[in-house]
């Protein structure tokens, strides 16, 4: 393993128990998932609490590390219950809590000072003051916000570095265009509905901050007065390209994104980024 | 008493308005700093615009720009250095890394937390409390329960938008630069309106805000009573007339609830404000549903049964 290999991480989804021995055979350094009814995803793509210590188990068997993406924006009257099931399942193995909730990331701090914190993307990093917030709050790792410049990524990372805290930035997603990402309501302000999650009772299907699911209003056709259309699709990315200046810039992780993708698709990236790694292992 | 406020982006709509309807301002137009005069990129006109409205007796707080960049955060923090020495009533920020700022360069100000800042619970809002953070616009997603809670669990205050476009997003790009020709000033003020089919949203360059007017005219006396006294009108590129009217009607109206009058909808206020709006009304998302279906017996609203709200009220207990 090469010295950039121990220095960078590569991340990525696992939505399924069933894909996990697949993805745990492939060069990655942690596998990132949700608690149903607790991260902004497909329901379907998310883990039953009872398969948590199953998933940091066997991840660990393997070298990985088990990040618990608990990023969705739950009621103020779901506060306690939100606490409640992360104190049953943080104790399972995880090593680390994707989340952006600034009050829930101080509690996890408070109870559980051996896990890393992560201020998921949906907190929309996009200066200094906004990361520092963040590095106050006691996150080891801010993931930044694909509409950041190279420049800017290097600014926030060489800032952050000095404090000890880390940046990551997910190579593989999709970049929103109508608003930034982690600021929409145009979705749930036209469809939203109120859904049965099963262990979590209330899911705000609709909204992407509150349920993940988003039902892209955006990518419809809208046109203004003059007849003319304003092309606000989001798009699909796979930034590899920038990865030897990430790398200067001193990112220490990459996330690929998407939860369900196909795991065999999935396997073709990842090995993509490790080589595209190794290839770059002189600008280190 | 009660505390009704709306944003006024510019020395000119200041000069030209009649805000005697609103107690305080916003100064500043947070969606975009190159908006034409905006005060909040601008400190010579913020500074007269403020001693302006302070003969006029109004509280006034300052409105920064939503999303500020690393390339913005020196012009910000000088405007904030000024700033410091005028008598403002509080700051508006959007962003909690301004929220940061201003509690790092020590400003003597209050500081209001808007409605792109996405405060989601209580336990946010307390924690934001620690930095001086006073009053908090709760994000318009969460429904009337929710913004209840928050205000009840937290020792903020909950500023309530009862009227007026909802922001549903902002973005790095200015649209109406992008989709038509001419400089800002040319171009900044019009309306710009979009529609899917029957869907209808207004663009305002940066920000998207939703076609139907939110309105909640005739849940106003509830609210009164539940305990909200901190009410906002969104009036960002409306026309004066615009913001003088909804301003008047909802005074109005929370004066007479204030005195304990039950019938406190003036029958002409309904045509007003359907005249002044171009796609019809809504209520947000206050009723559990999506943002755009108006739950009412005014301007031919939905009724929704009181078993299926009874239902999910058992099913939301904690």
């Amino acid at each position: 393993m090469s010295i950039l290999d121990k220095r960078c991480e590569i991340i990525v989804p696992c939505s399924h128990i069933e894909q996990l021995p697949c993805i745990l055979n492939m060069d990655v350094d942690a596998l990132y998932f949700g608690i149903r009814g607790w991260s902004r995803s497909n329901r379907e793509l998310e883990f039953s609490i009872f398969q948590v210590e199953e998933f940091c188990r066997k991840s660990h068997s393997k070298g990985k590390k088990a990040l618990l993406s608990f990023n969705l924006m739950f009621s103020p009257m779901e506060v306690e219950q939100a606490w409640l099931t992360l104190k049953e399942v943080l104790p399972k193995g995880i090593d680390g809590v994707i989340c952006s909730d600034p009050s829930l990331a101080m509690r996890i701090r408070d109870s559980f000072p051996h896990i890393e914190i992560h201020a998921s993307l949906g907190t929309l990093v996009l200066s200094l003051e906004e990361a520092h917030f963040w590095g106050d709050i006691g996150v080891k790792r801010v993931v930044l916000s694909p509409h950041l410049t190279l420049e800017e990524i290097q600014e926030l990372s060489f800032s952050l570095s000095s404090r000890g805290i880390e940046t990551e930035v997910m190579l593989f997603g999709v970049r929103c265009r109508a608003t930034l990402l982690g600021i929409c309501r145009m979705s749930s302000y036209f469809d939203m509905n109120l859904e049965n999650s099963g262990l979590r009772t209330m899911i705000w299907s609709g909204s992407s901050k509150r349920s993940g699911v988003c039902y892209r209003t955006c990518a419809q056709e809208w046109k203004d007065a003059s007849g003319k259309e304003w092309l606000w699709s989001p798009q699909v990315y796979w930034d590899i390209e920038k990865l030897p200046y990430l790398l200067q810039a001193g990112v220490k992780a990459f996330k690929i994104g998407s939860r369900g993708m196909d795991w065999k698709r999935l396997s073709t990236l990842v090995k993509a980024l490790r080589e595209k790694m190794r290839e770059e292992e002189s600008y280190v | 008493m009660f505390e009704l406020s709306t944003h006024i982006p510019t020395l000119r709509i200041l000069k030209e308005t009649d805000l005697s309807a609103y107690h305080s301002l916003y100064l500043g137009d947070p969606t975009c700093p190159h908006v034409p005069g905006n005060l909040s990129s601008h400190p010579d006109l913020l500074k007269e615009a403020l001693y302006l409205a302070k003969e006029q007796g109004k509280g006034c707080y300052l409105s920064l720009y939503a999303e500020p960049r690393n390339k913005d955060l020196p012009w910000i923090e000088r405007l904030l250095e000024h700033a410091s020495s005028l008598p403002l009533d509080g700051i508006e920020v959007h962003n909690l890394g301004l929220v940061r700022l201003i509690k790092k360069m020590n400003l003597p100000f209050p500081i209001h937390l808007g409605s792109f800042a996405n405060l989601y619970t209580h336990e946010t809002a307390k924690l934001l409390h620690r930095m001086g953070v006073t009053k908090v616009f709760p994000n318009p997603e969460l429904s009337l329960e929710e913004i209840n809670y928050i205000r009840t669990h937290a020792p903020t205050q909950v500023i309530l938008q009862i009227h007026g476009k909802i922001p549903l997003g902002i973005s790095e790009n200015c649209f109406i630069r992008e989709y038509r020709e001419g400089t800002c000033e040319e171009l900044c003020f019009k309306p710009y309106w979009l529609a899917s089919g029957k869907w209808t949203l207004k663009n305002l360059g940066r920000a998207t805000v939703s076609g139907k007017d939110l309105c909640l005219i005739e849940y106003l006396g509830s609210l009164y009573w539940r305990g909200f006294r901190t009410f906002y009108i969104q009036t960002l590129r409306e026309s004066k007339r615009y913001i003088e009217t909804i301003g008047t009607i909802y005074r109005r109206a929370l004066e007479k609830i204030d005195q304990g009058i039950d019938d406190y909808i003036d029958q002409s206020s309904i045509g007003l404000m359907s005249e002044l709006s171009s796609y019809g009304f809504c209520n947000g998302y206050l009723f559990r549903r999506s943002g755009h279906r108006y739950i009412g017996r005014l301007f031919g609203g939905e009724r929704i049964s009181p078993l299926e709200v009874r239902k999910e009220e058992w099913s939301y207990e904690e």
